[in-house]
């Protein structure tokens, strides 16, 4: 067990990526339930926060006269998760029409369509070059004692402790408060119970009184939110460029199907499982360098297996036994 | 079955290809010099860049009909066609010229082999998600296309990894090499104008007609006895196989690969390519992949002429996938075609008193 530290520390960092997948992975979850589209520019989303956050802080530094004109961070991440949404919104009210008659190869391209066309605007505005964003707190990363304290017959001679980034610790508290409040939003308030309506049956939501292209631009709104907030806490860890949507976007696509598609509880537990593996499979030799494949290697088995997703799989699992 | 006019048939259709794809080198080289009062050249050992980037247009054209197929008849989107494209055209690279072997294979026992791989790969992929409706086999091409992508990118032993395969020989048939672009503008024409007979005949064939009863709806196909699901795997095959025989063409034309040319960029491109062209319209698929191929260089042009309009390759596509698919789903040539029609019957009043037998003929 030499390597039990080395495995903790990379069952973090796997935590804090899947967190963000995760959250990726709700963004969609919530568009496909309302719409019974997959949003293939959901990783756009978390490219504008990412861009929009580094954009906003970093305001105009090169004008002399605009010097001392930054955004404070706070104020800069929610101008940026705000902009984010009024794309998403235009995103929803753009795919209106061509849902009523309901193609579905219509509105996967027109998802893809959006994607390509917001990264070559994003790379028009911000170049192609990635760049550093403010972490939320700018403090030191710590080591936990935690591993220190284990025998040293599990740790090996030379212990180390598990490193711990302030902005990890950020990106999975979001993941929690953004479920935490989903949950109440959904099961809670009004609005959220009548966005679950539409998903359940769209014309049975409709005559109960529901104003049903209301609650689907909504769901494009929220899930633009969330992946914008996501994208902000991300890029002080990973950078922001103009495609980084698209792999985002992609391993939370993975860990939505994965999660079976339109499960919530399952997204996110897809989602943390997917950083996980994902982080982990850099310690087994020769796969480091296909780390980024593990995703859809994963994806394409789950649709193989079982393409309603893990849940599915479990349940008849259960079944059969 | 009874026959429409001669001139909607495809005999006519392909005829008249073939007698335009015969033309287009003498005109594309021998006009120029013509108009110099210089003497017309010996055509076949000549090289030109119009014709490559026509090459190409055909070469796109056998991808973008394959994928018309699957998209207008099946009614499922490939975001990964790239991929297929990519193992036909590696296949063949490896095969011929891969730094990993110490023999290797004549480029037209290649050629075969990479499309029998693909095709078994499309049903691999294809059975579990054509049973199912909906998006499942966007995510699974989309899906494949990556890893197809990292592979190529990281197997470097294999595939020369991002630097490509280089040396790669071309077509031969005996002491027949195509070794110039008149050789291989025939030969990608010609292939094109096959691939698109193909594609046809099997929309007009039992296969066919069981597809367009797919179209129309599945519940209903599905009542009948056509089996949906083989049906489905059945074009996503052809499609696939299509796509693996324009990548061996390209891989022996350009005689280098690389990974970027098999990307999830020219997945995209190849579906601009079919909305362009129209949904279920096999003749469309010429149209879309010439205009996105000269698209395609004129924006490369126009990057290189003013750096201010770099890369705009993707906000084009994004703006055309965009466009197109909410104002006429149905794709920009379909969408023409119908409101030319409508405008023909509109200046003359219908002088059919009683309905003739229609023979539905999709060109």
């Amino acid at each position: 067990m030499q390597q039990l530290p080395d495995i903790l520390q990379y069952l973090f960092v796997g935590l804090a990526t899947g967190s963000i997948y995760a959250i990726v992975a709700v963004g969609f979850t919530i568009i496909f339930s309302s719409t019974q589209v997959v949003n293939f520019a959901q990783g756009e989303f978390v490219m504008l926060g990412a861009m929009g956050t580094y954009m906003l802080t970093t305001w105009n530094w090169r004008h002399p006269e605009f010097a001392g004109l930054h955004w404070p961070l706070p104020v800069a991440v929610l101008l940026a998760v705000a902009l984010t949404a009024v794309v998403g919104l235009l995103l929803g009210w753009v795919l209106m029409r061509p849902l009523k008659n309901a193609s579905v190869p219509a509105l996967i391209i027109i998802t893809v369509g959006a994607s390509m066309l917001l990264q070559g605007v994003a790379s028009q505005l911000w170049g192609r070059d990635a760049v550093a964003v403010e972490p939320f707190t700018a403090r030191a990363p710590f080591a936990t004692p935690l591993v220190l304290t284990l025998p040293k017959a599990l740790t090996g001679a030379e212990a180390y402790p598990v490193v711990i980034e302030w902005q990890q610790l950020w990106v999975m508290a979001l993941a929690l408060v953004m479920v935490l409040g989903l949950t109440l939003f959904f099961n809670r308030t009004q609005v959220g119970k009548a966005m679950r309506a539409v998903s359940v049956n769209r014309e049975g939501a409709r005559l109960m009184g529901i104003n049903v292209s209301h609650m689907v631009v909504g769901a494009f709104v929220l899930s633009a939110a969330l992946g914008a907030l996501a994208g902000a806490a991300i890029a002080p860890i990973s950078c922001a460029y103009y495609n980084m949507g698209t792999m985002m976007g992609l391993k939370g696509f993975a860990a939505a199907i994965v999660g079976g598609l339109g499960n919530f509880t399952g997204s996110v537990v897809a989602g943390l499982l997917l950083g996980v593996v994902e982080s982990l499979a850099v310690m087994v030799p020769g796969l480091s360098d296909y780390k980024d494949a593990v995703a859809f290697v994963i994806l394409l088995a789950m649709l193989v297996i079982s393409p309603h997703g893990l849940p599915a799989l479990l349940r008849r699992g259960k079944e059969t036994a | 079955m009874k026959r429409g006019p001669f001139f909607t048939s495809t005999f006519f259709w392909a005829l008249i290809g073939l007698v335009v794809i015969a033309f287009i080198p003498w005109w594309v080289i021998n006009l120029p010099l013509l108009l110099h009062h210089q003497h017309t050249v010996h055509l076949l050992s000549q090289n030109n860049y119009l014709l490559h980037v026509l090459s190409m247009a055909a070469i796109f054209t056998i991808l973008a009909v394959g994928l018309n197929l699957l998209m207008g008849y099946a009614g499922q989107v490939s975001l990964g066609h790239a991929a297929f494209y990519g193992l036909g055209a590696y296949t063949s690279g490896i095969l011929t010229a891969g730094p990993s072997l110490t023999q290797h294979l004549a480029p037209l026992l290649a050629l075969p082999i990479g499309i029998v791989l693909t095709a078994v790969v499309a049903l691999l992929i294809g059975m579990p998600c054509l049973r199912l409706r909906g998006h499942y086999l966007a995510m699974a091409t989309l899906g494949f296309g990556w890893i197809i992508f990292i592979v190529l990118q990281q197997w470097s032993d294999v595939t020369g990894g991002i630097s490509g395969l280089t040396g790669i020989p071309p077509l031969a048939m005996g002491r027949f090499a195509f070794n110039s672009d008149v050789k291989w503008f025939y030969l990608t024409g010609g292939s094109a104008l096959l691939a698109l007979v193909l594609c046809a005949n099997v929309v007009n064939s039992r296969v066919g007609r069981a597809l367009r009863a797919l179209h129309g709806g599945e519940n209903a196909a599905a009542t009948l006895g056509v089996n949906v699901a083989r049906y489905k795997v059945l074009v996503f095959m052809l499609a696939a196989a299509l796509a693996a025989f324009a990548g061996s063409l390209y891989a022996h034309k350009a005689n280098f690969i690389s990974p970027n040319s098999f990307g999830f960029i020219i997945s995209v491109e190849l579906v601009v390519m079919v909305v362009v062209g129209g949904m279920a319209s096999v003749w469309g698929a010429v149209v879309g992949a010439a205009a996105i191929t000269f698209l395609f260089e004129w924006l490369t042009d126009l990057g290189q002429q003013y750096p201010a309009f770099q890369d705009m390759h993707g906000i084009a596509y994004g703006l055309i996938l965009v466009l197109v698919m909410v104002f006429m789903p149905s794709g920009l040539t379909v969408a023409v075609r119908d409101l030319v029609v409508r405008f023909a019957r509109r200046r003359r009043p219908a002088p059919v008193p009683h309905p003739a037998p229609r023979e539905v003929t999709r060109v």
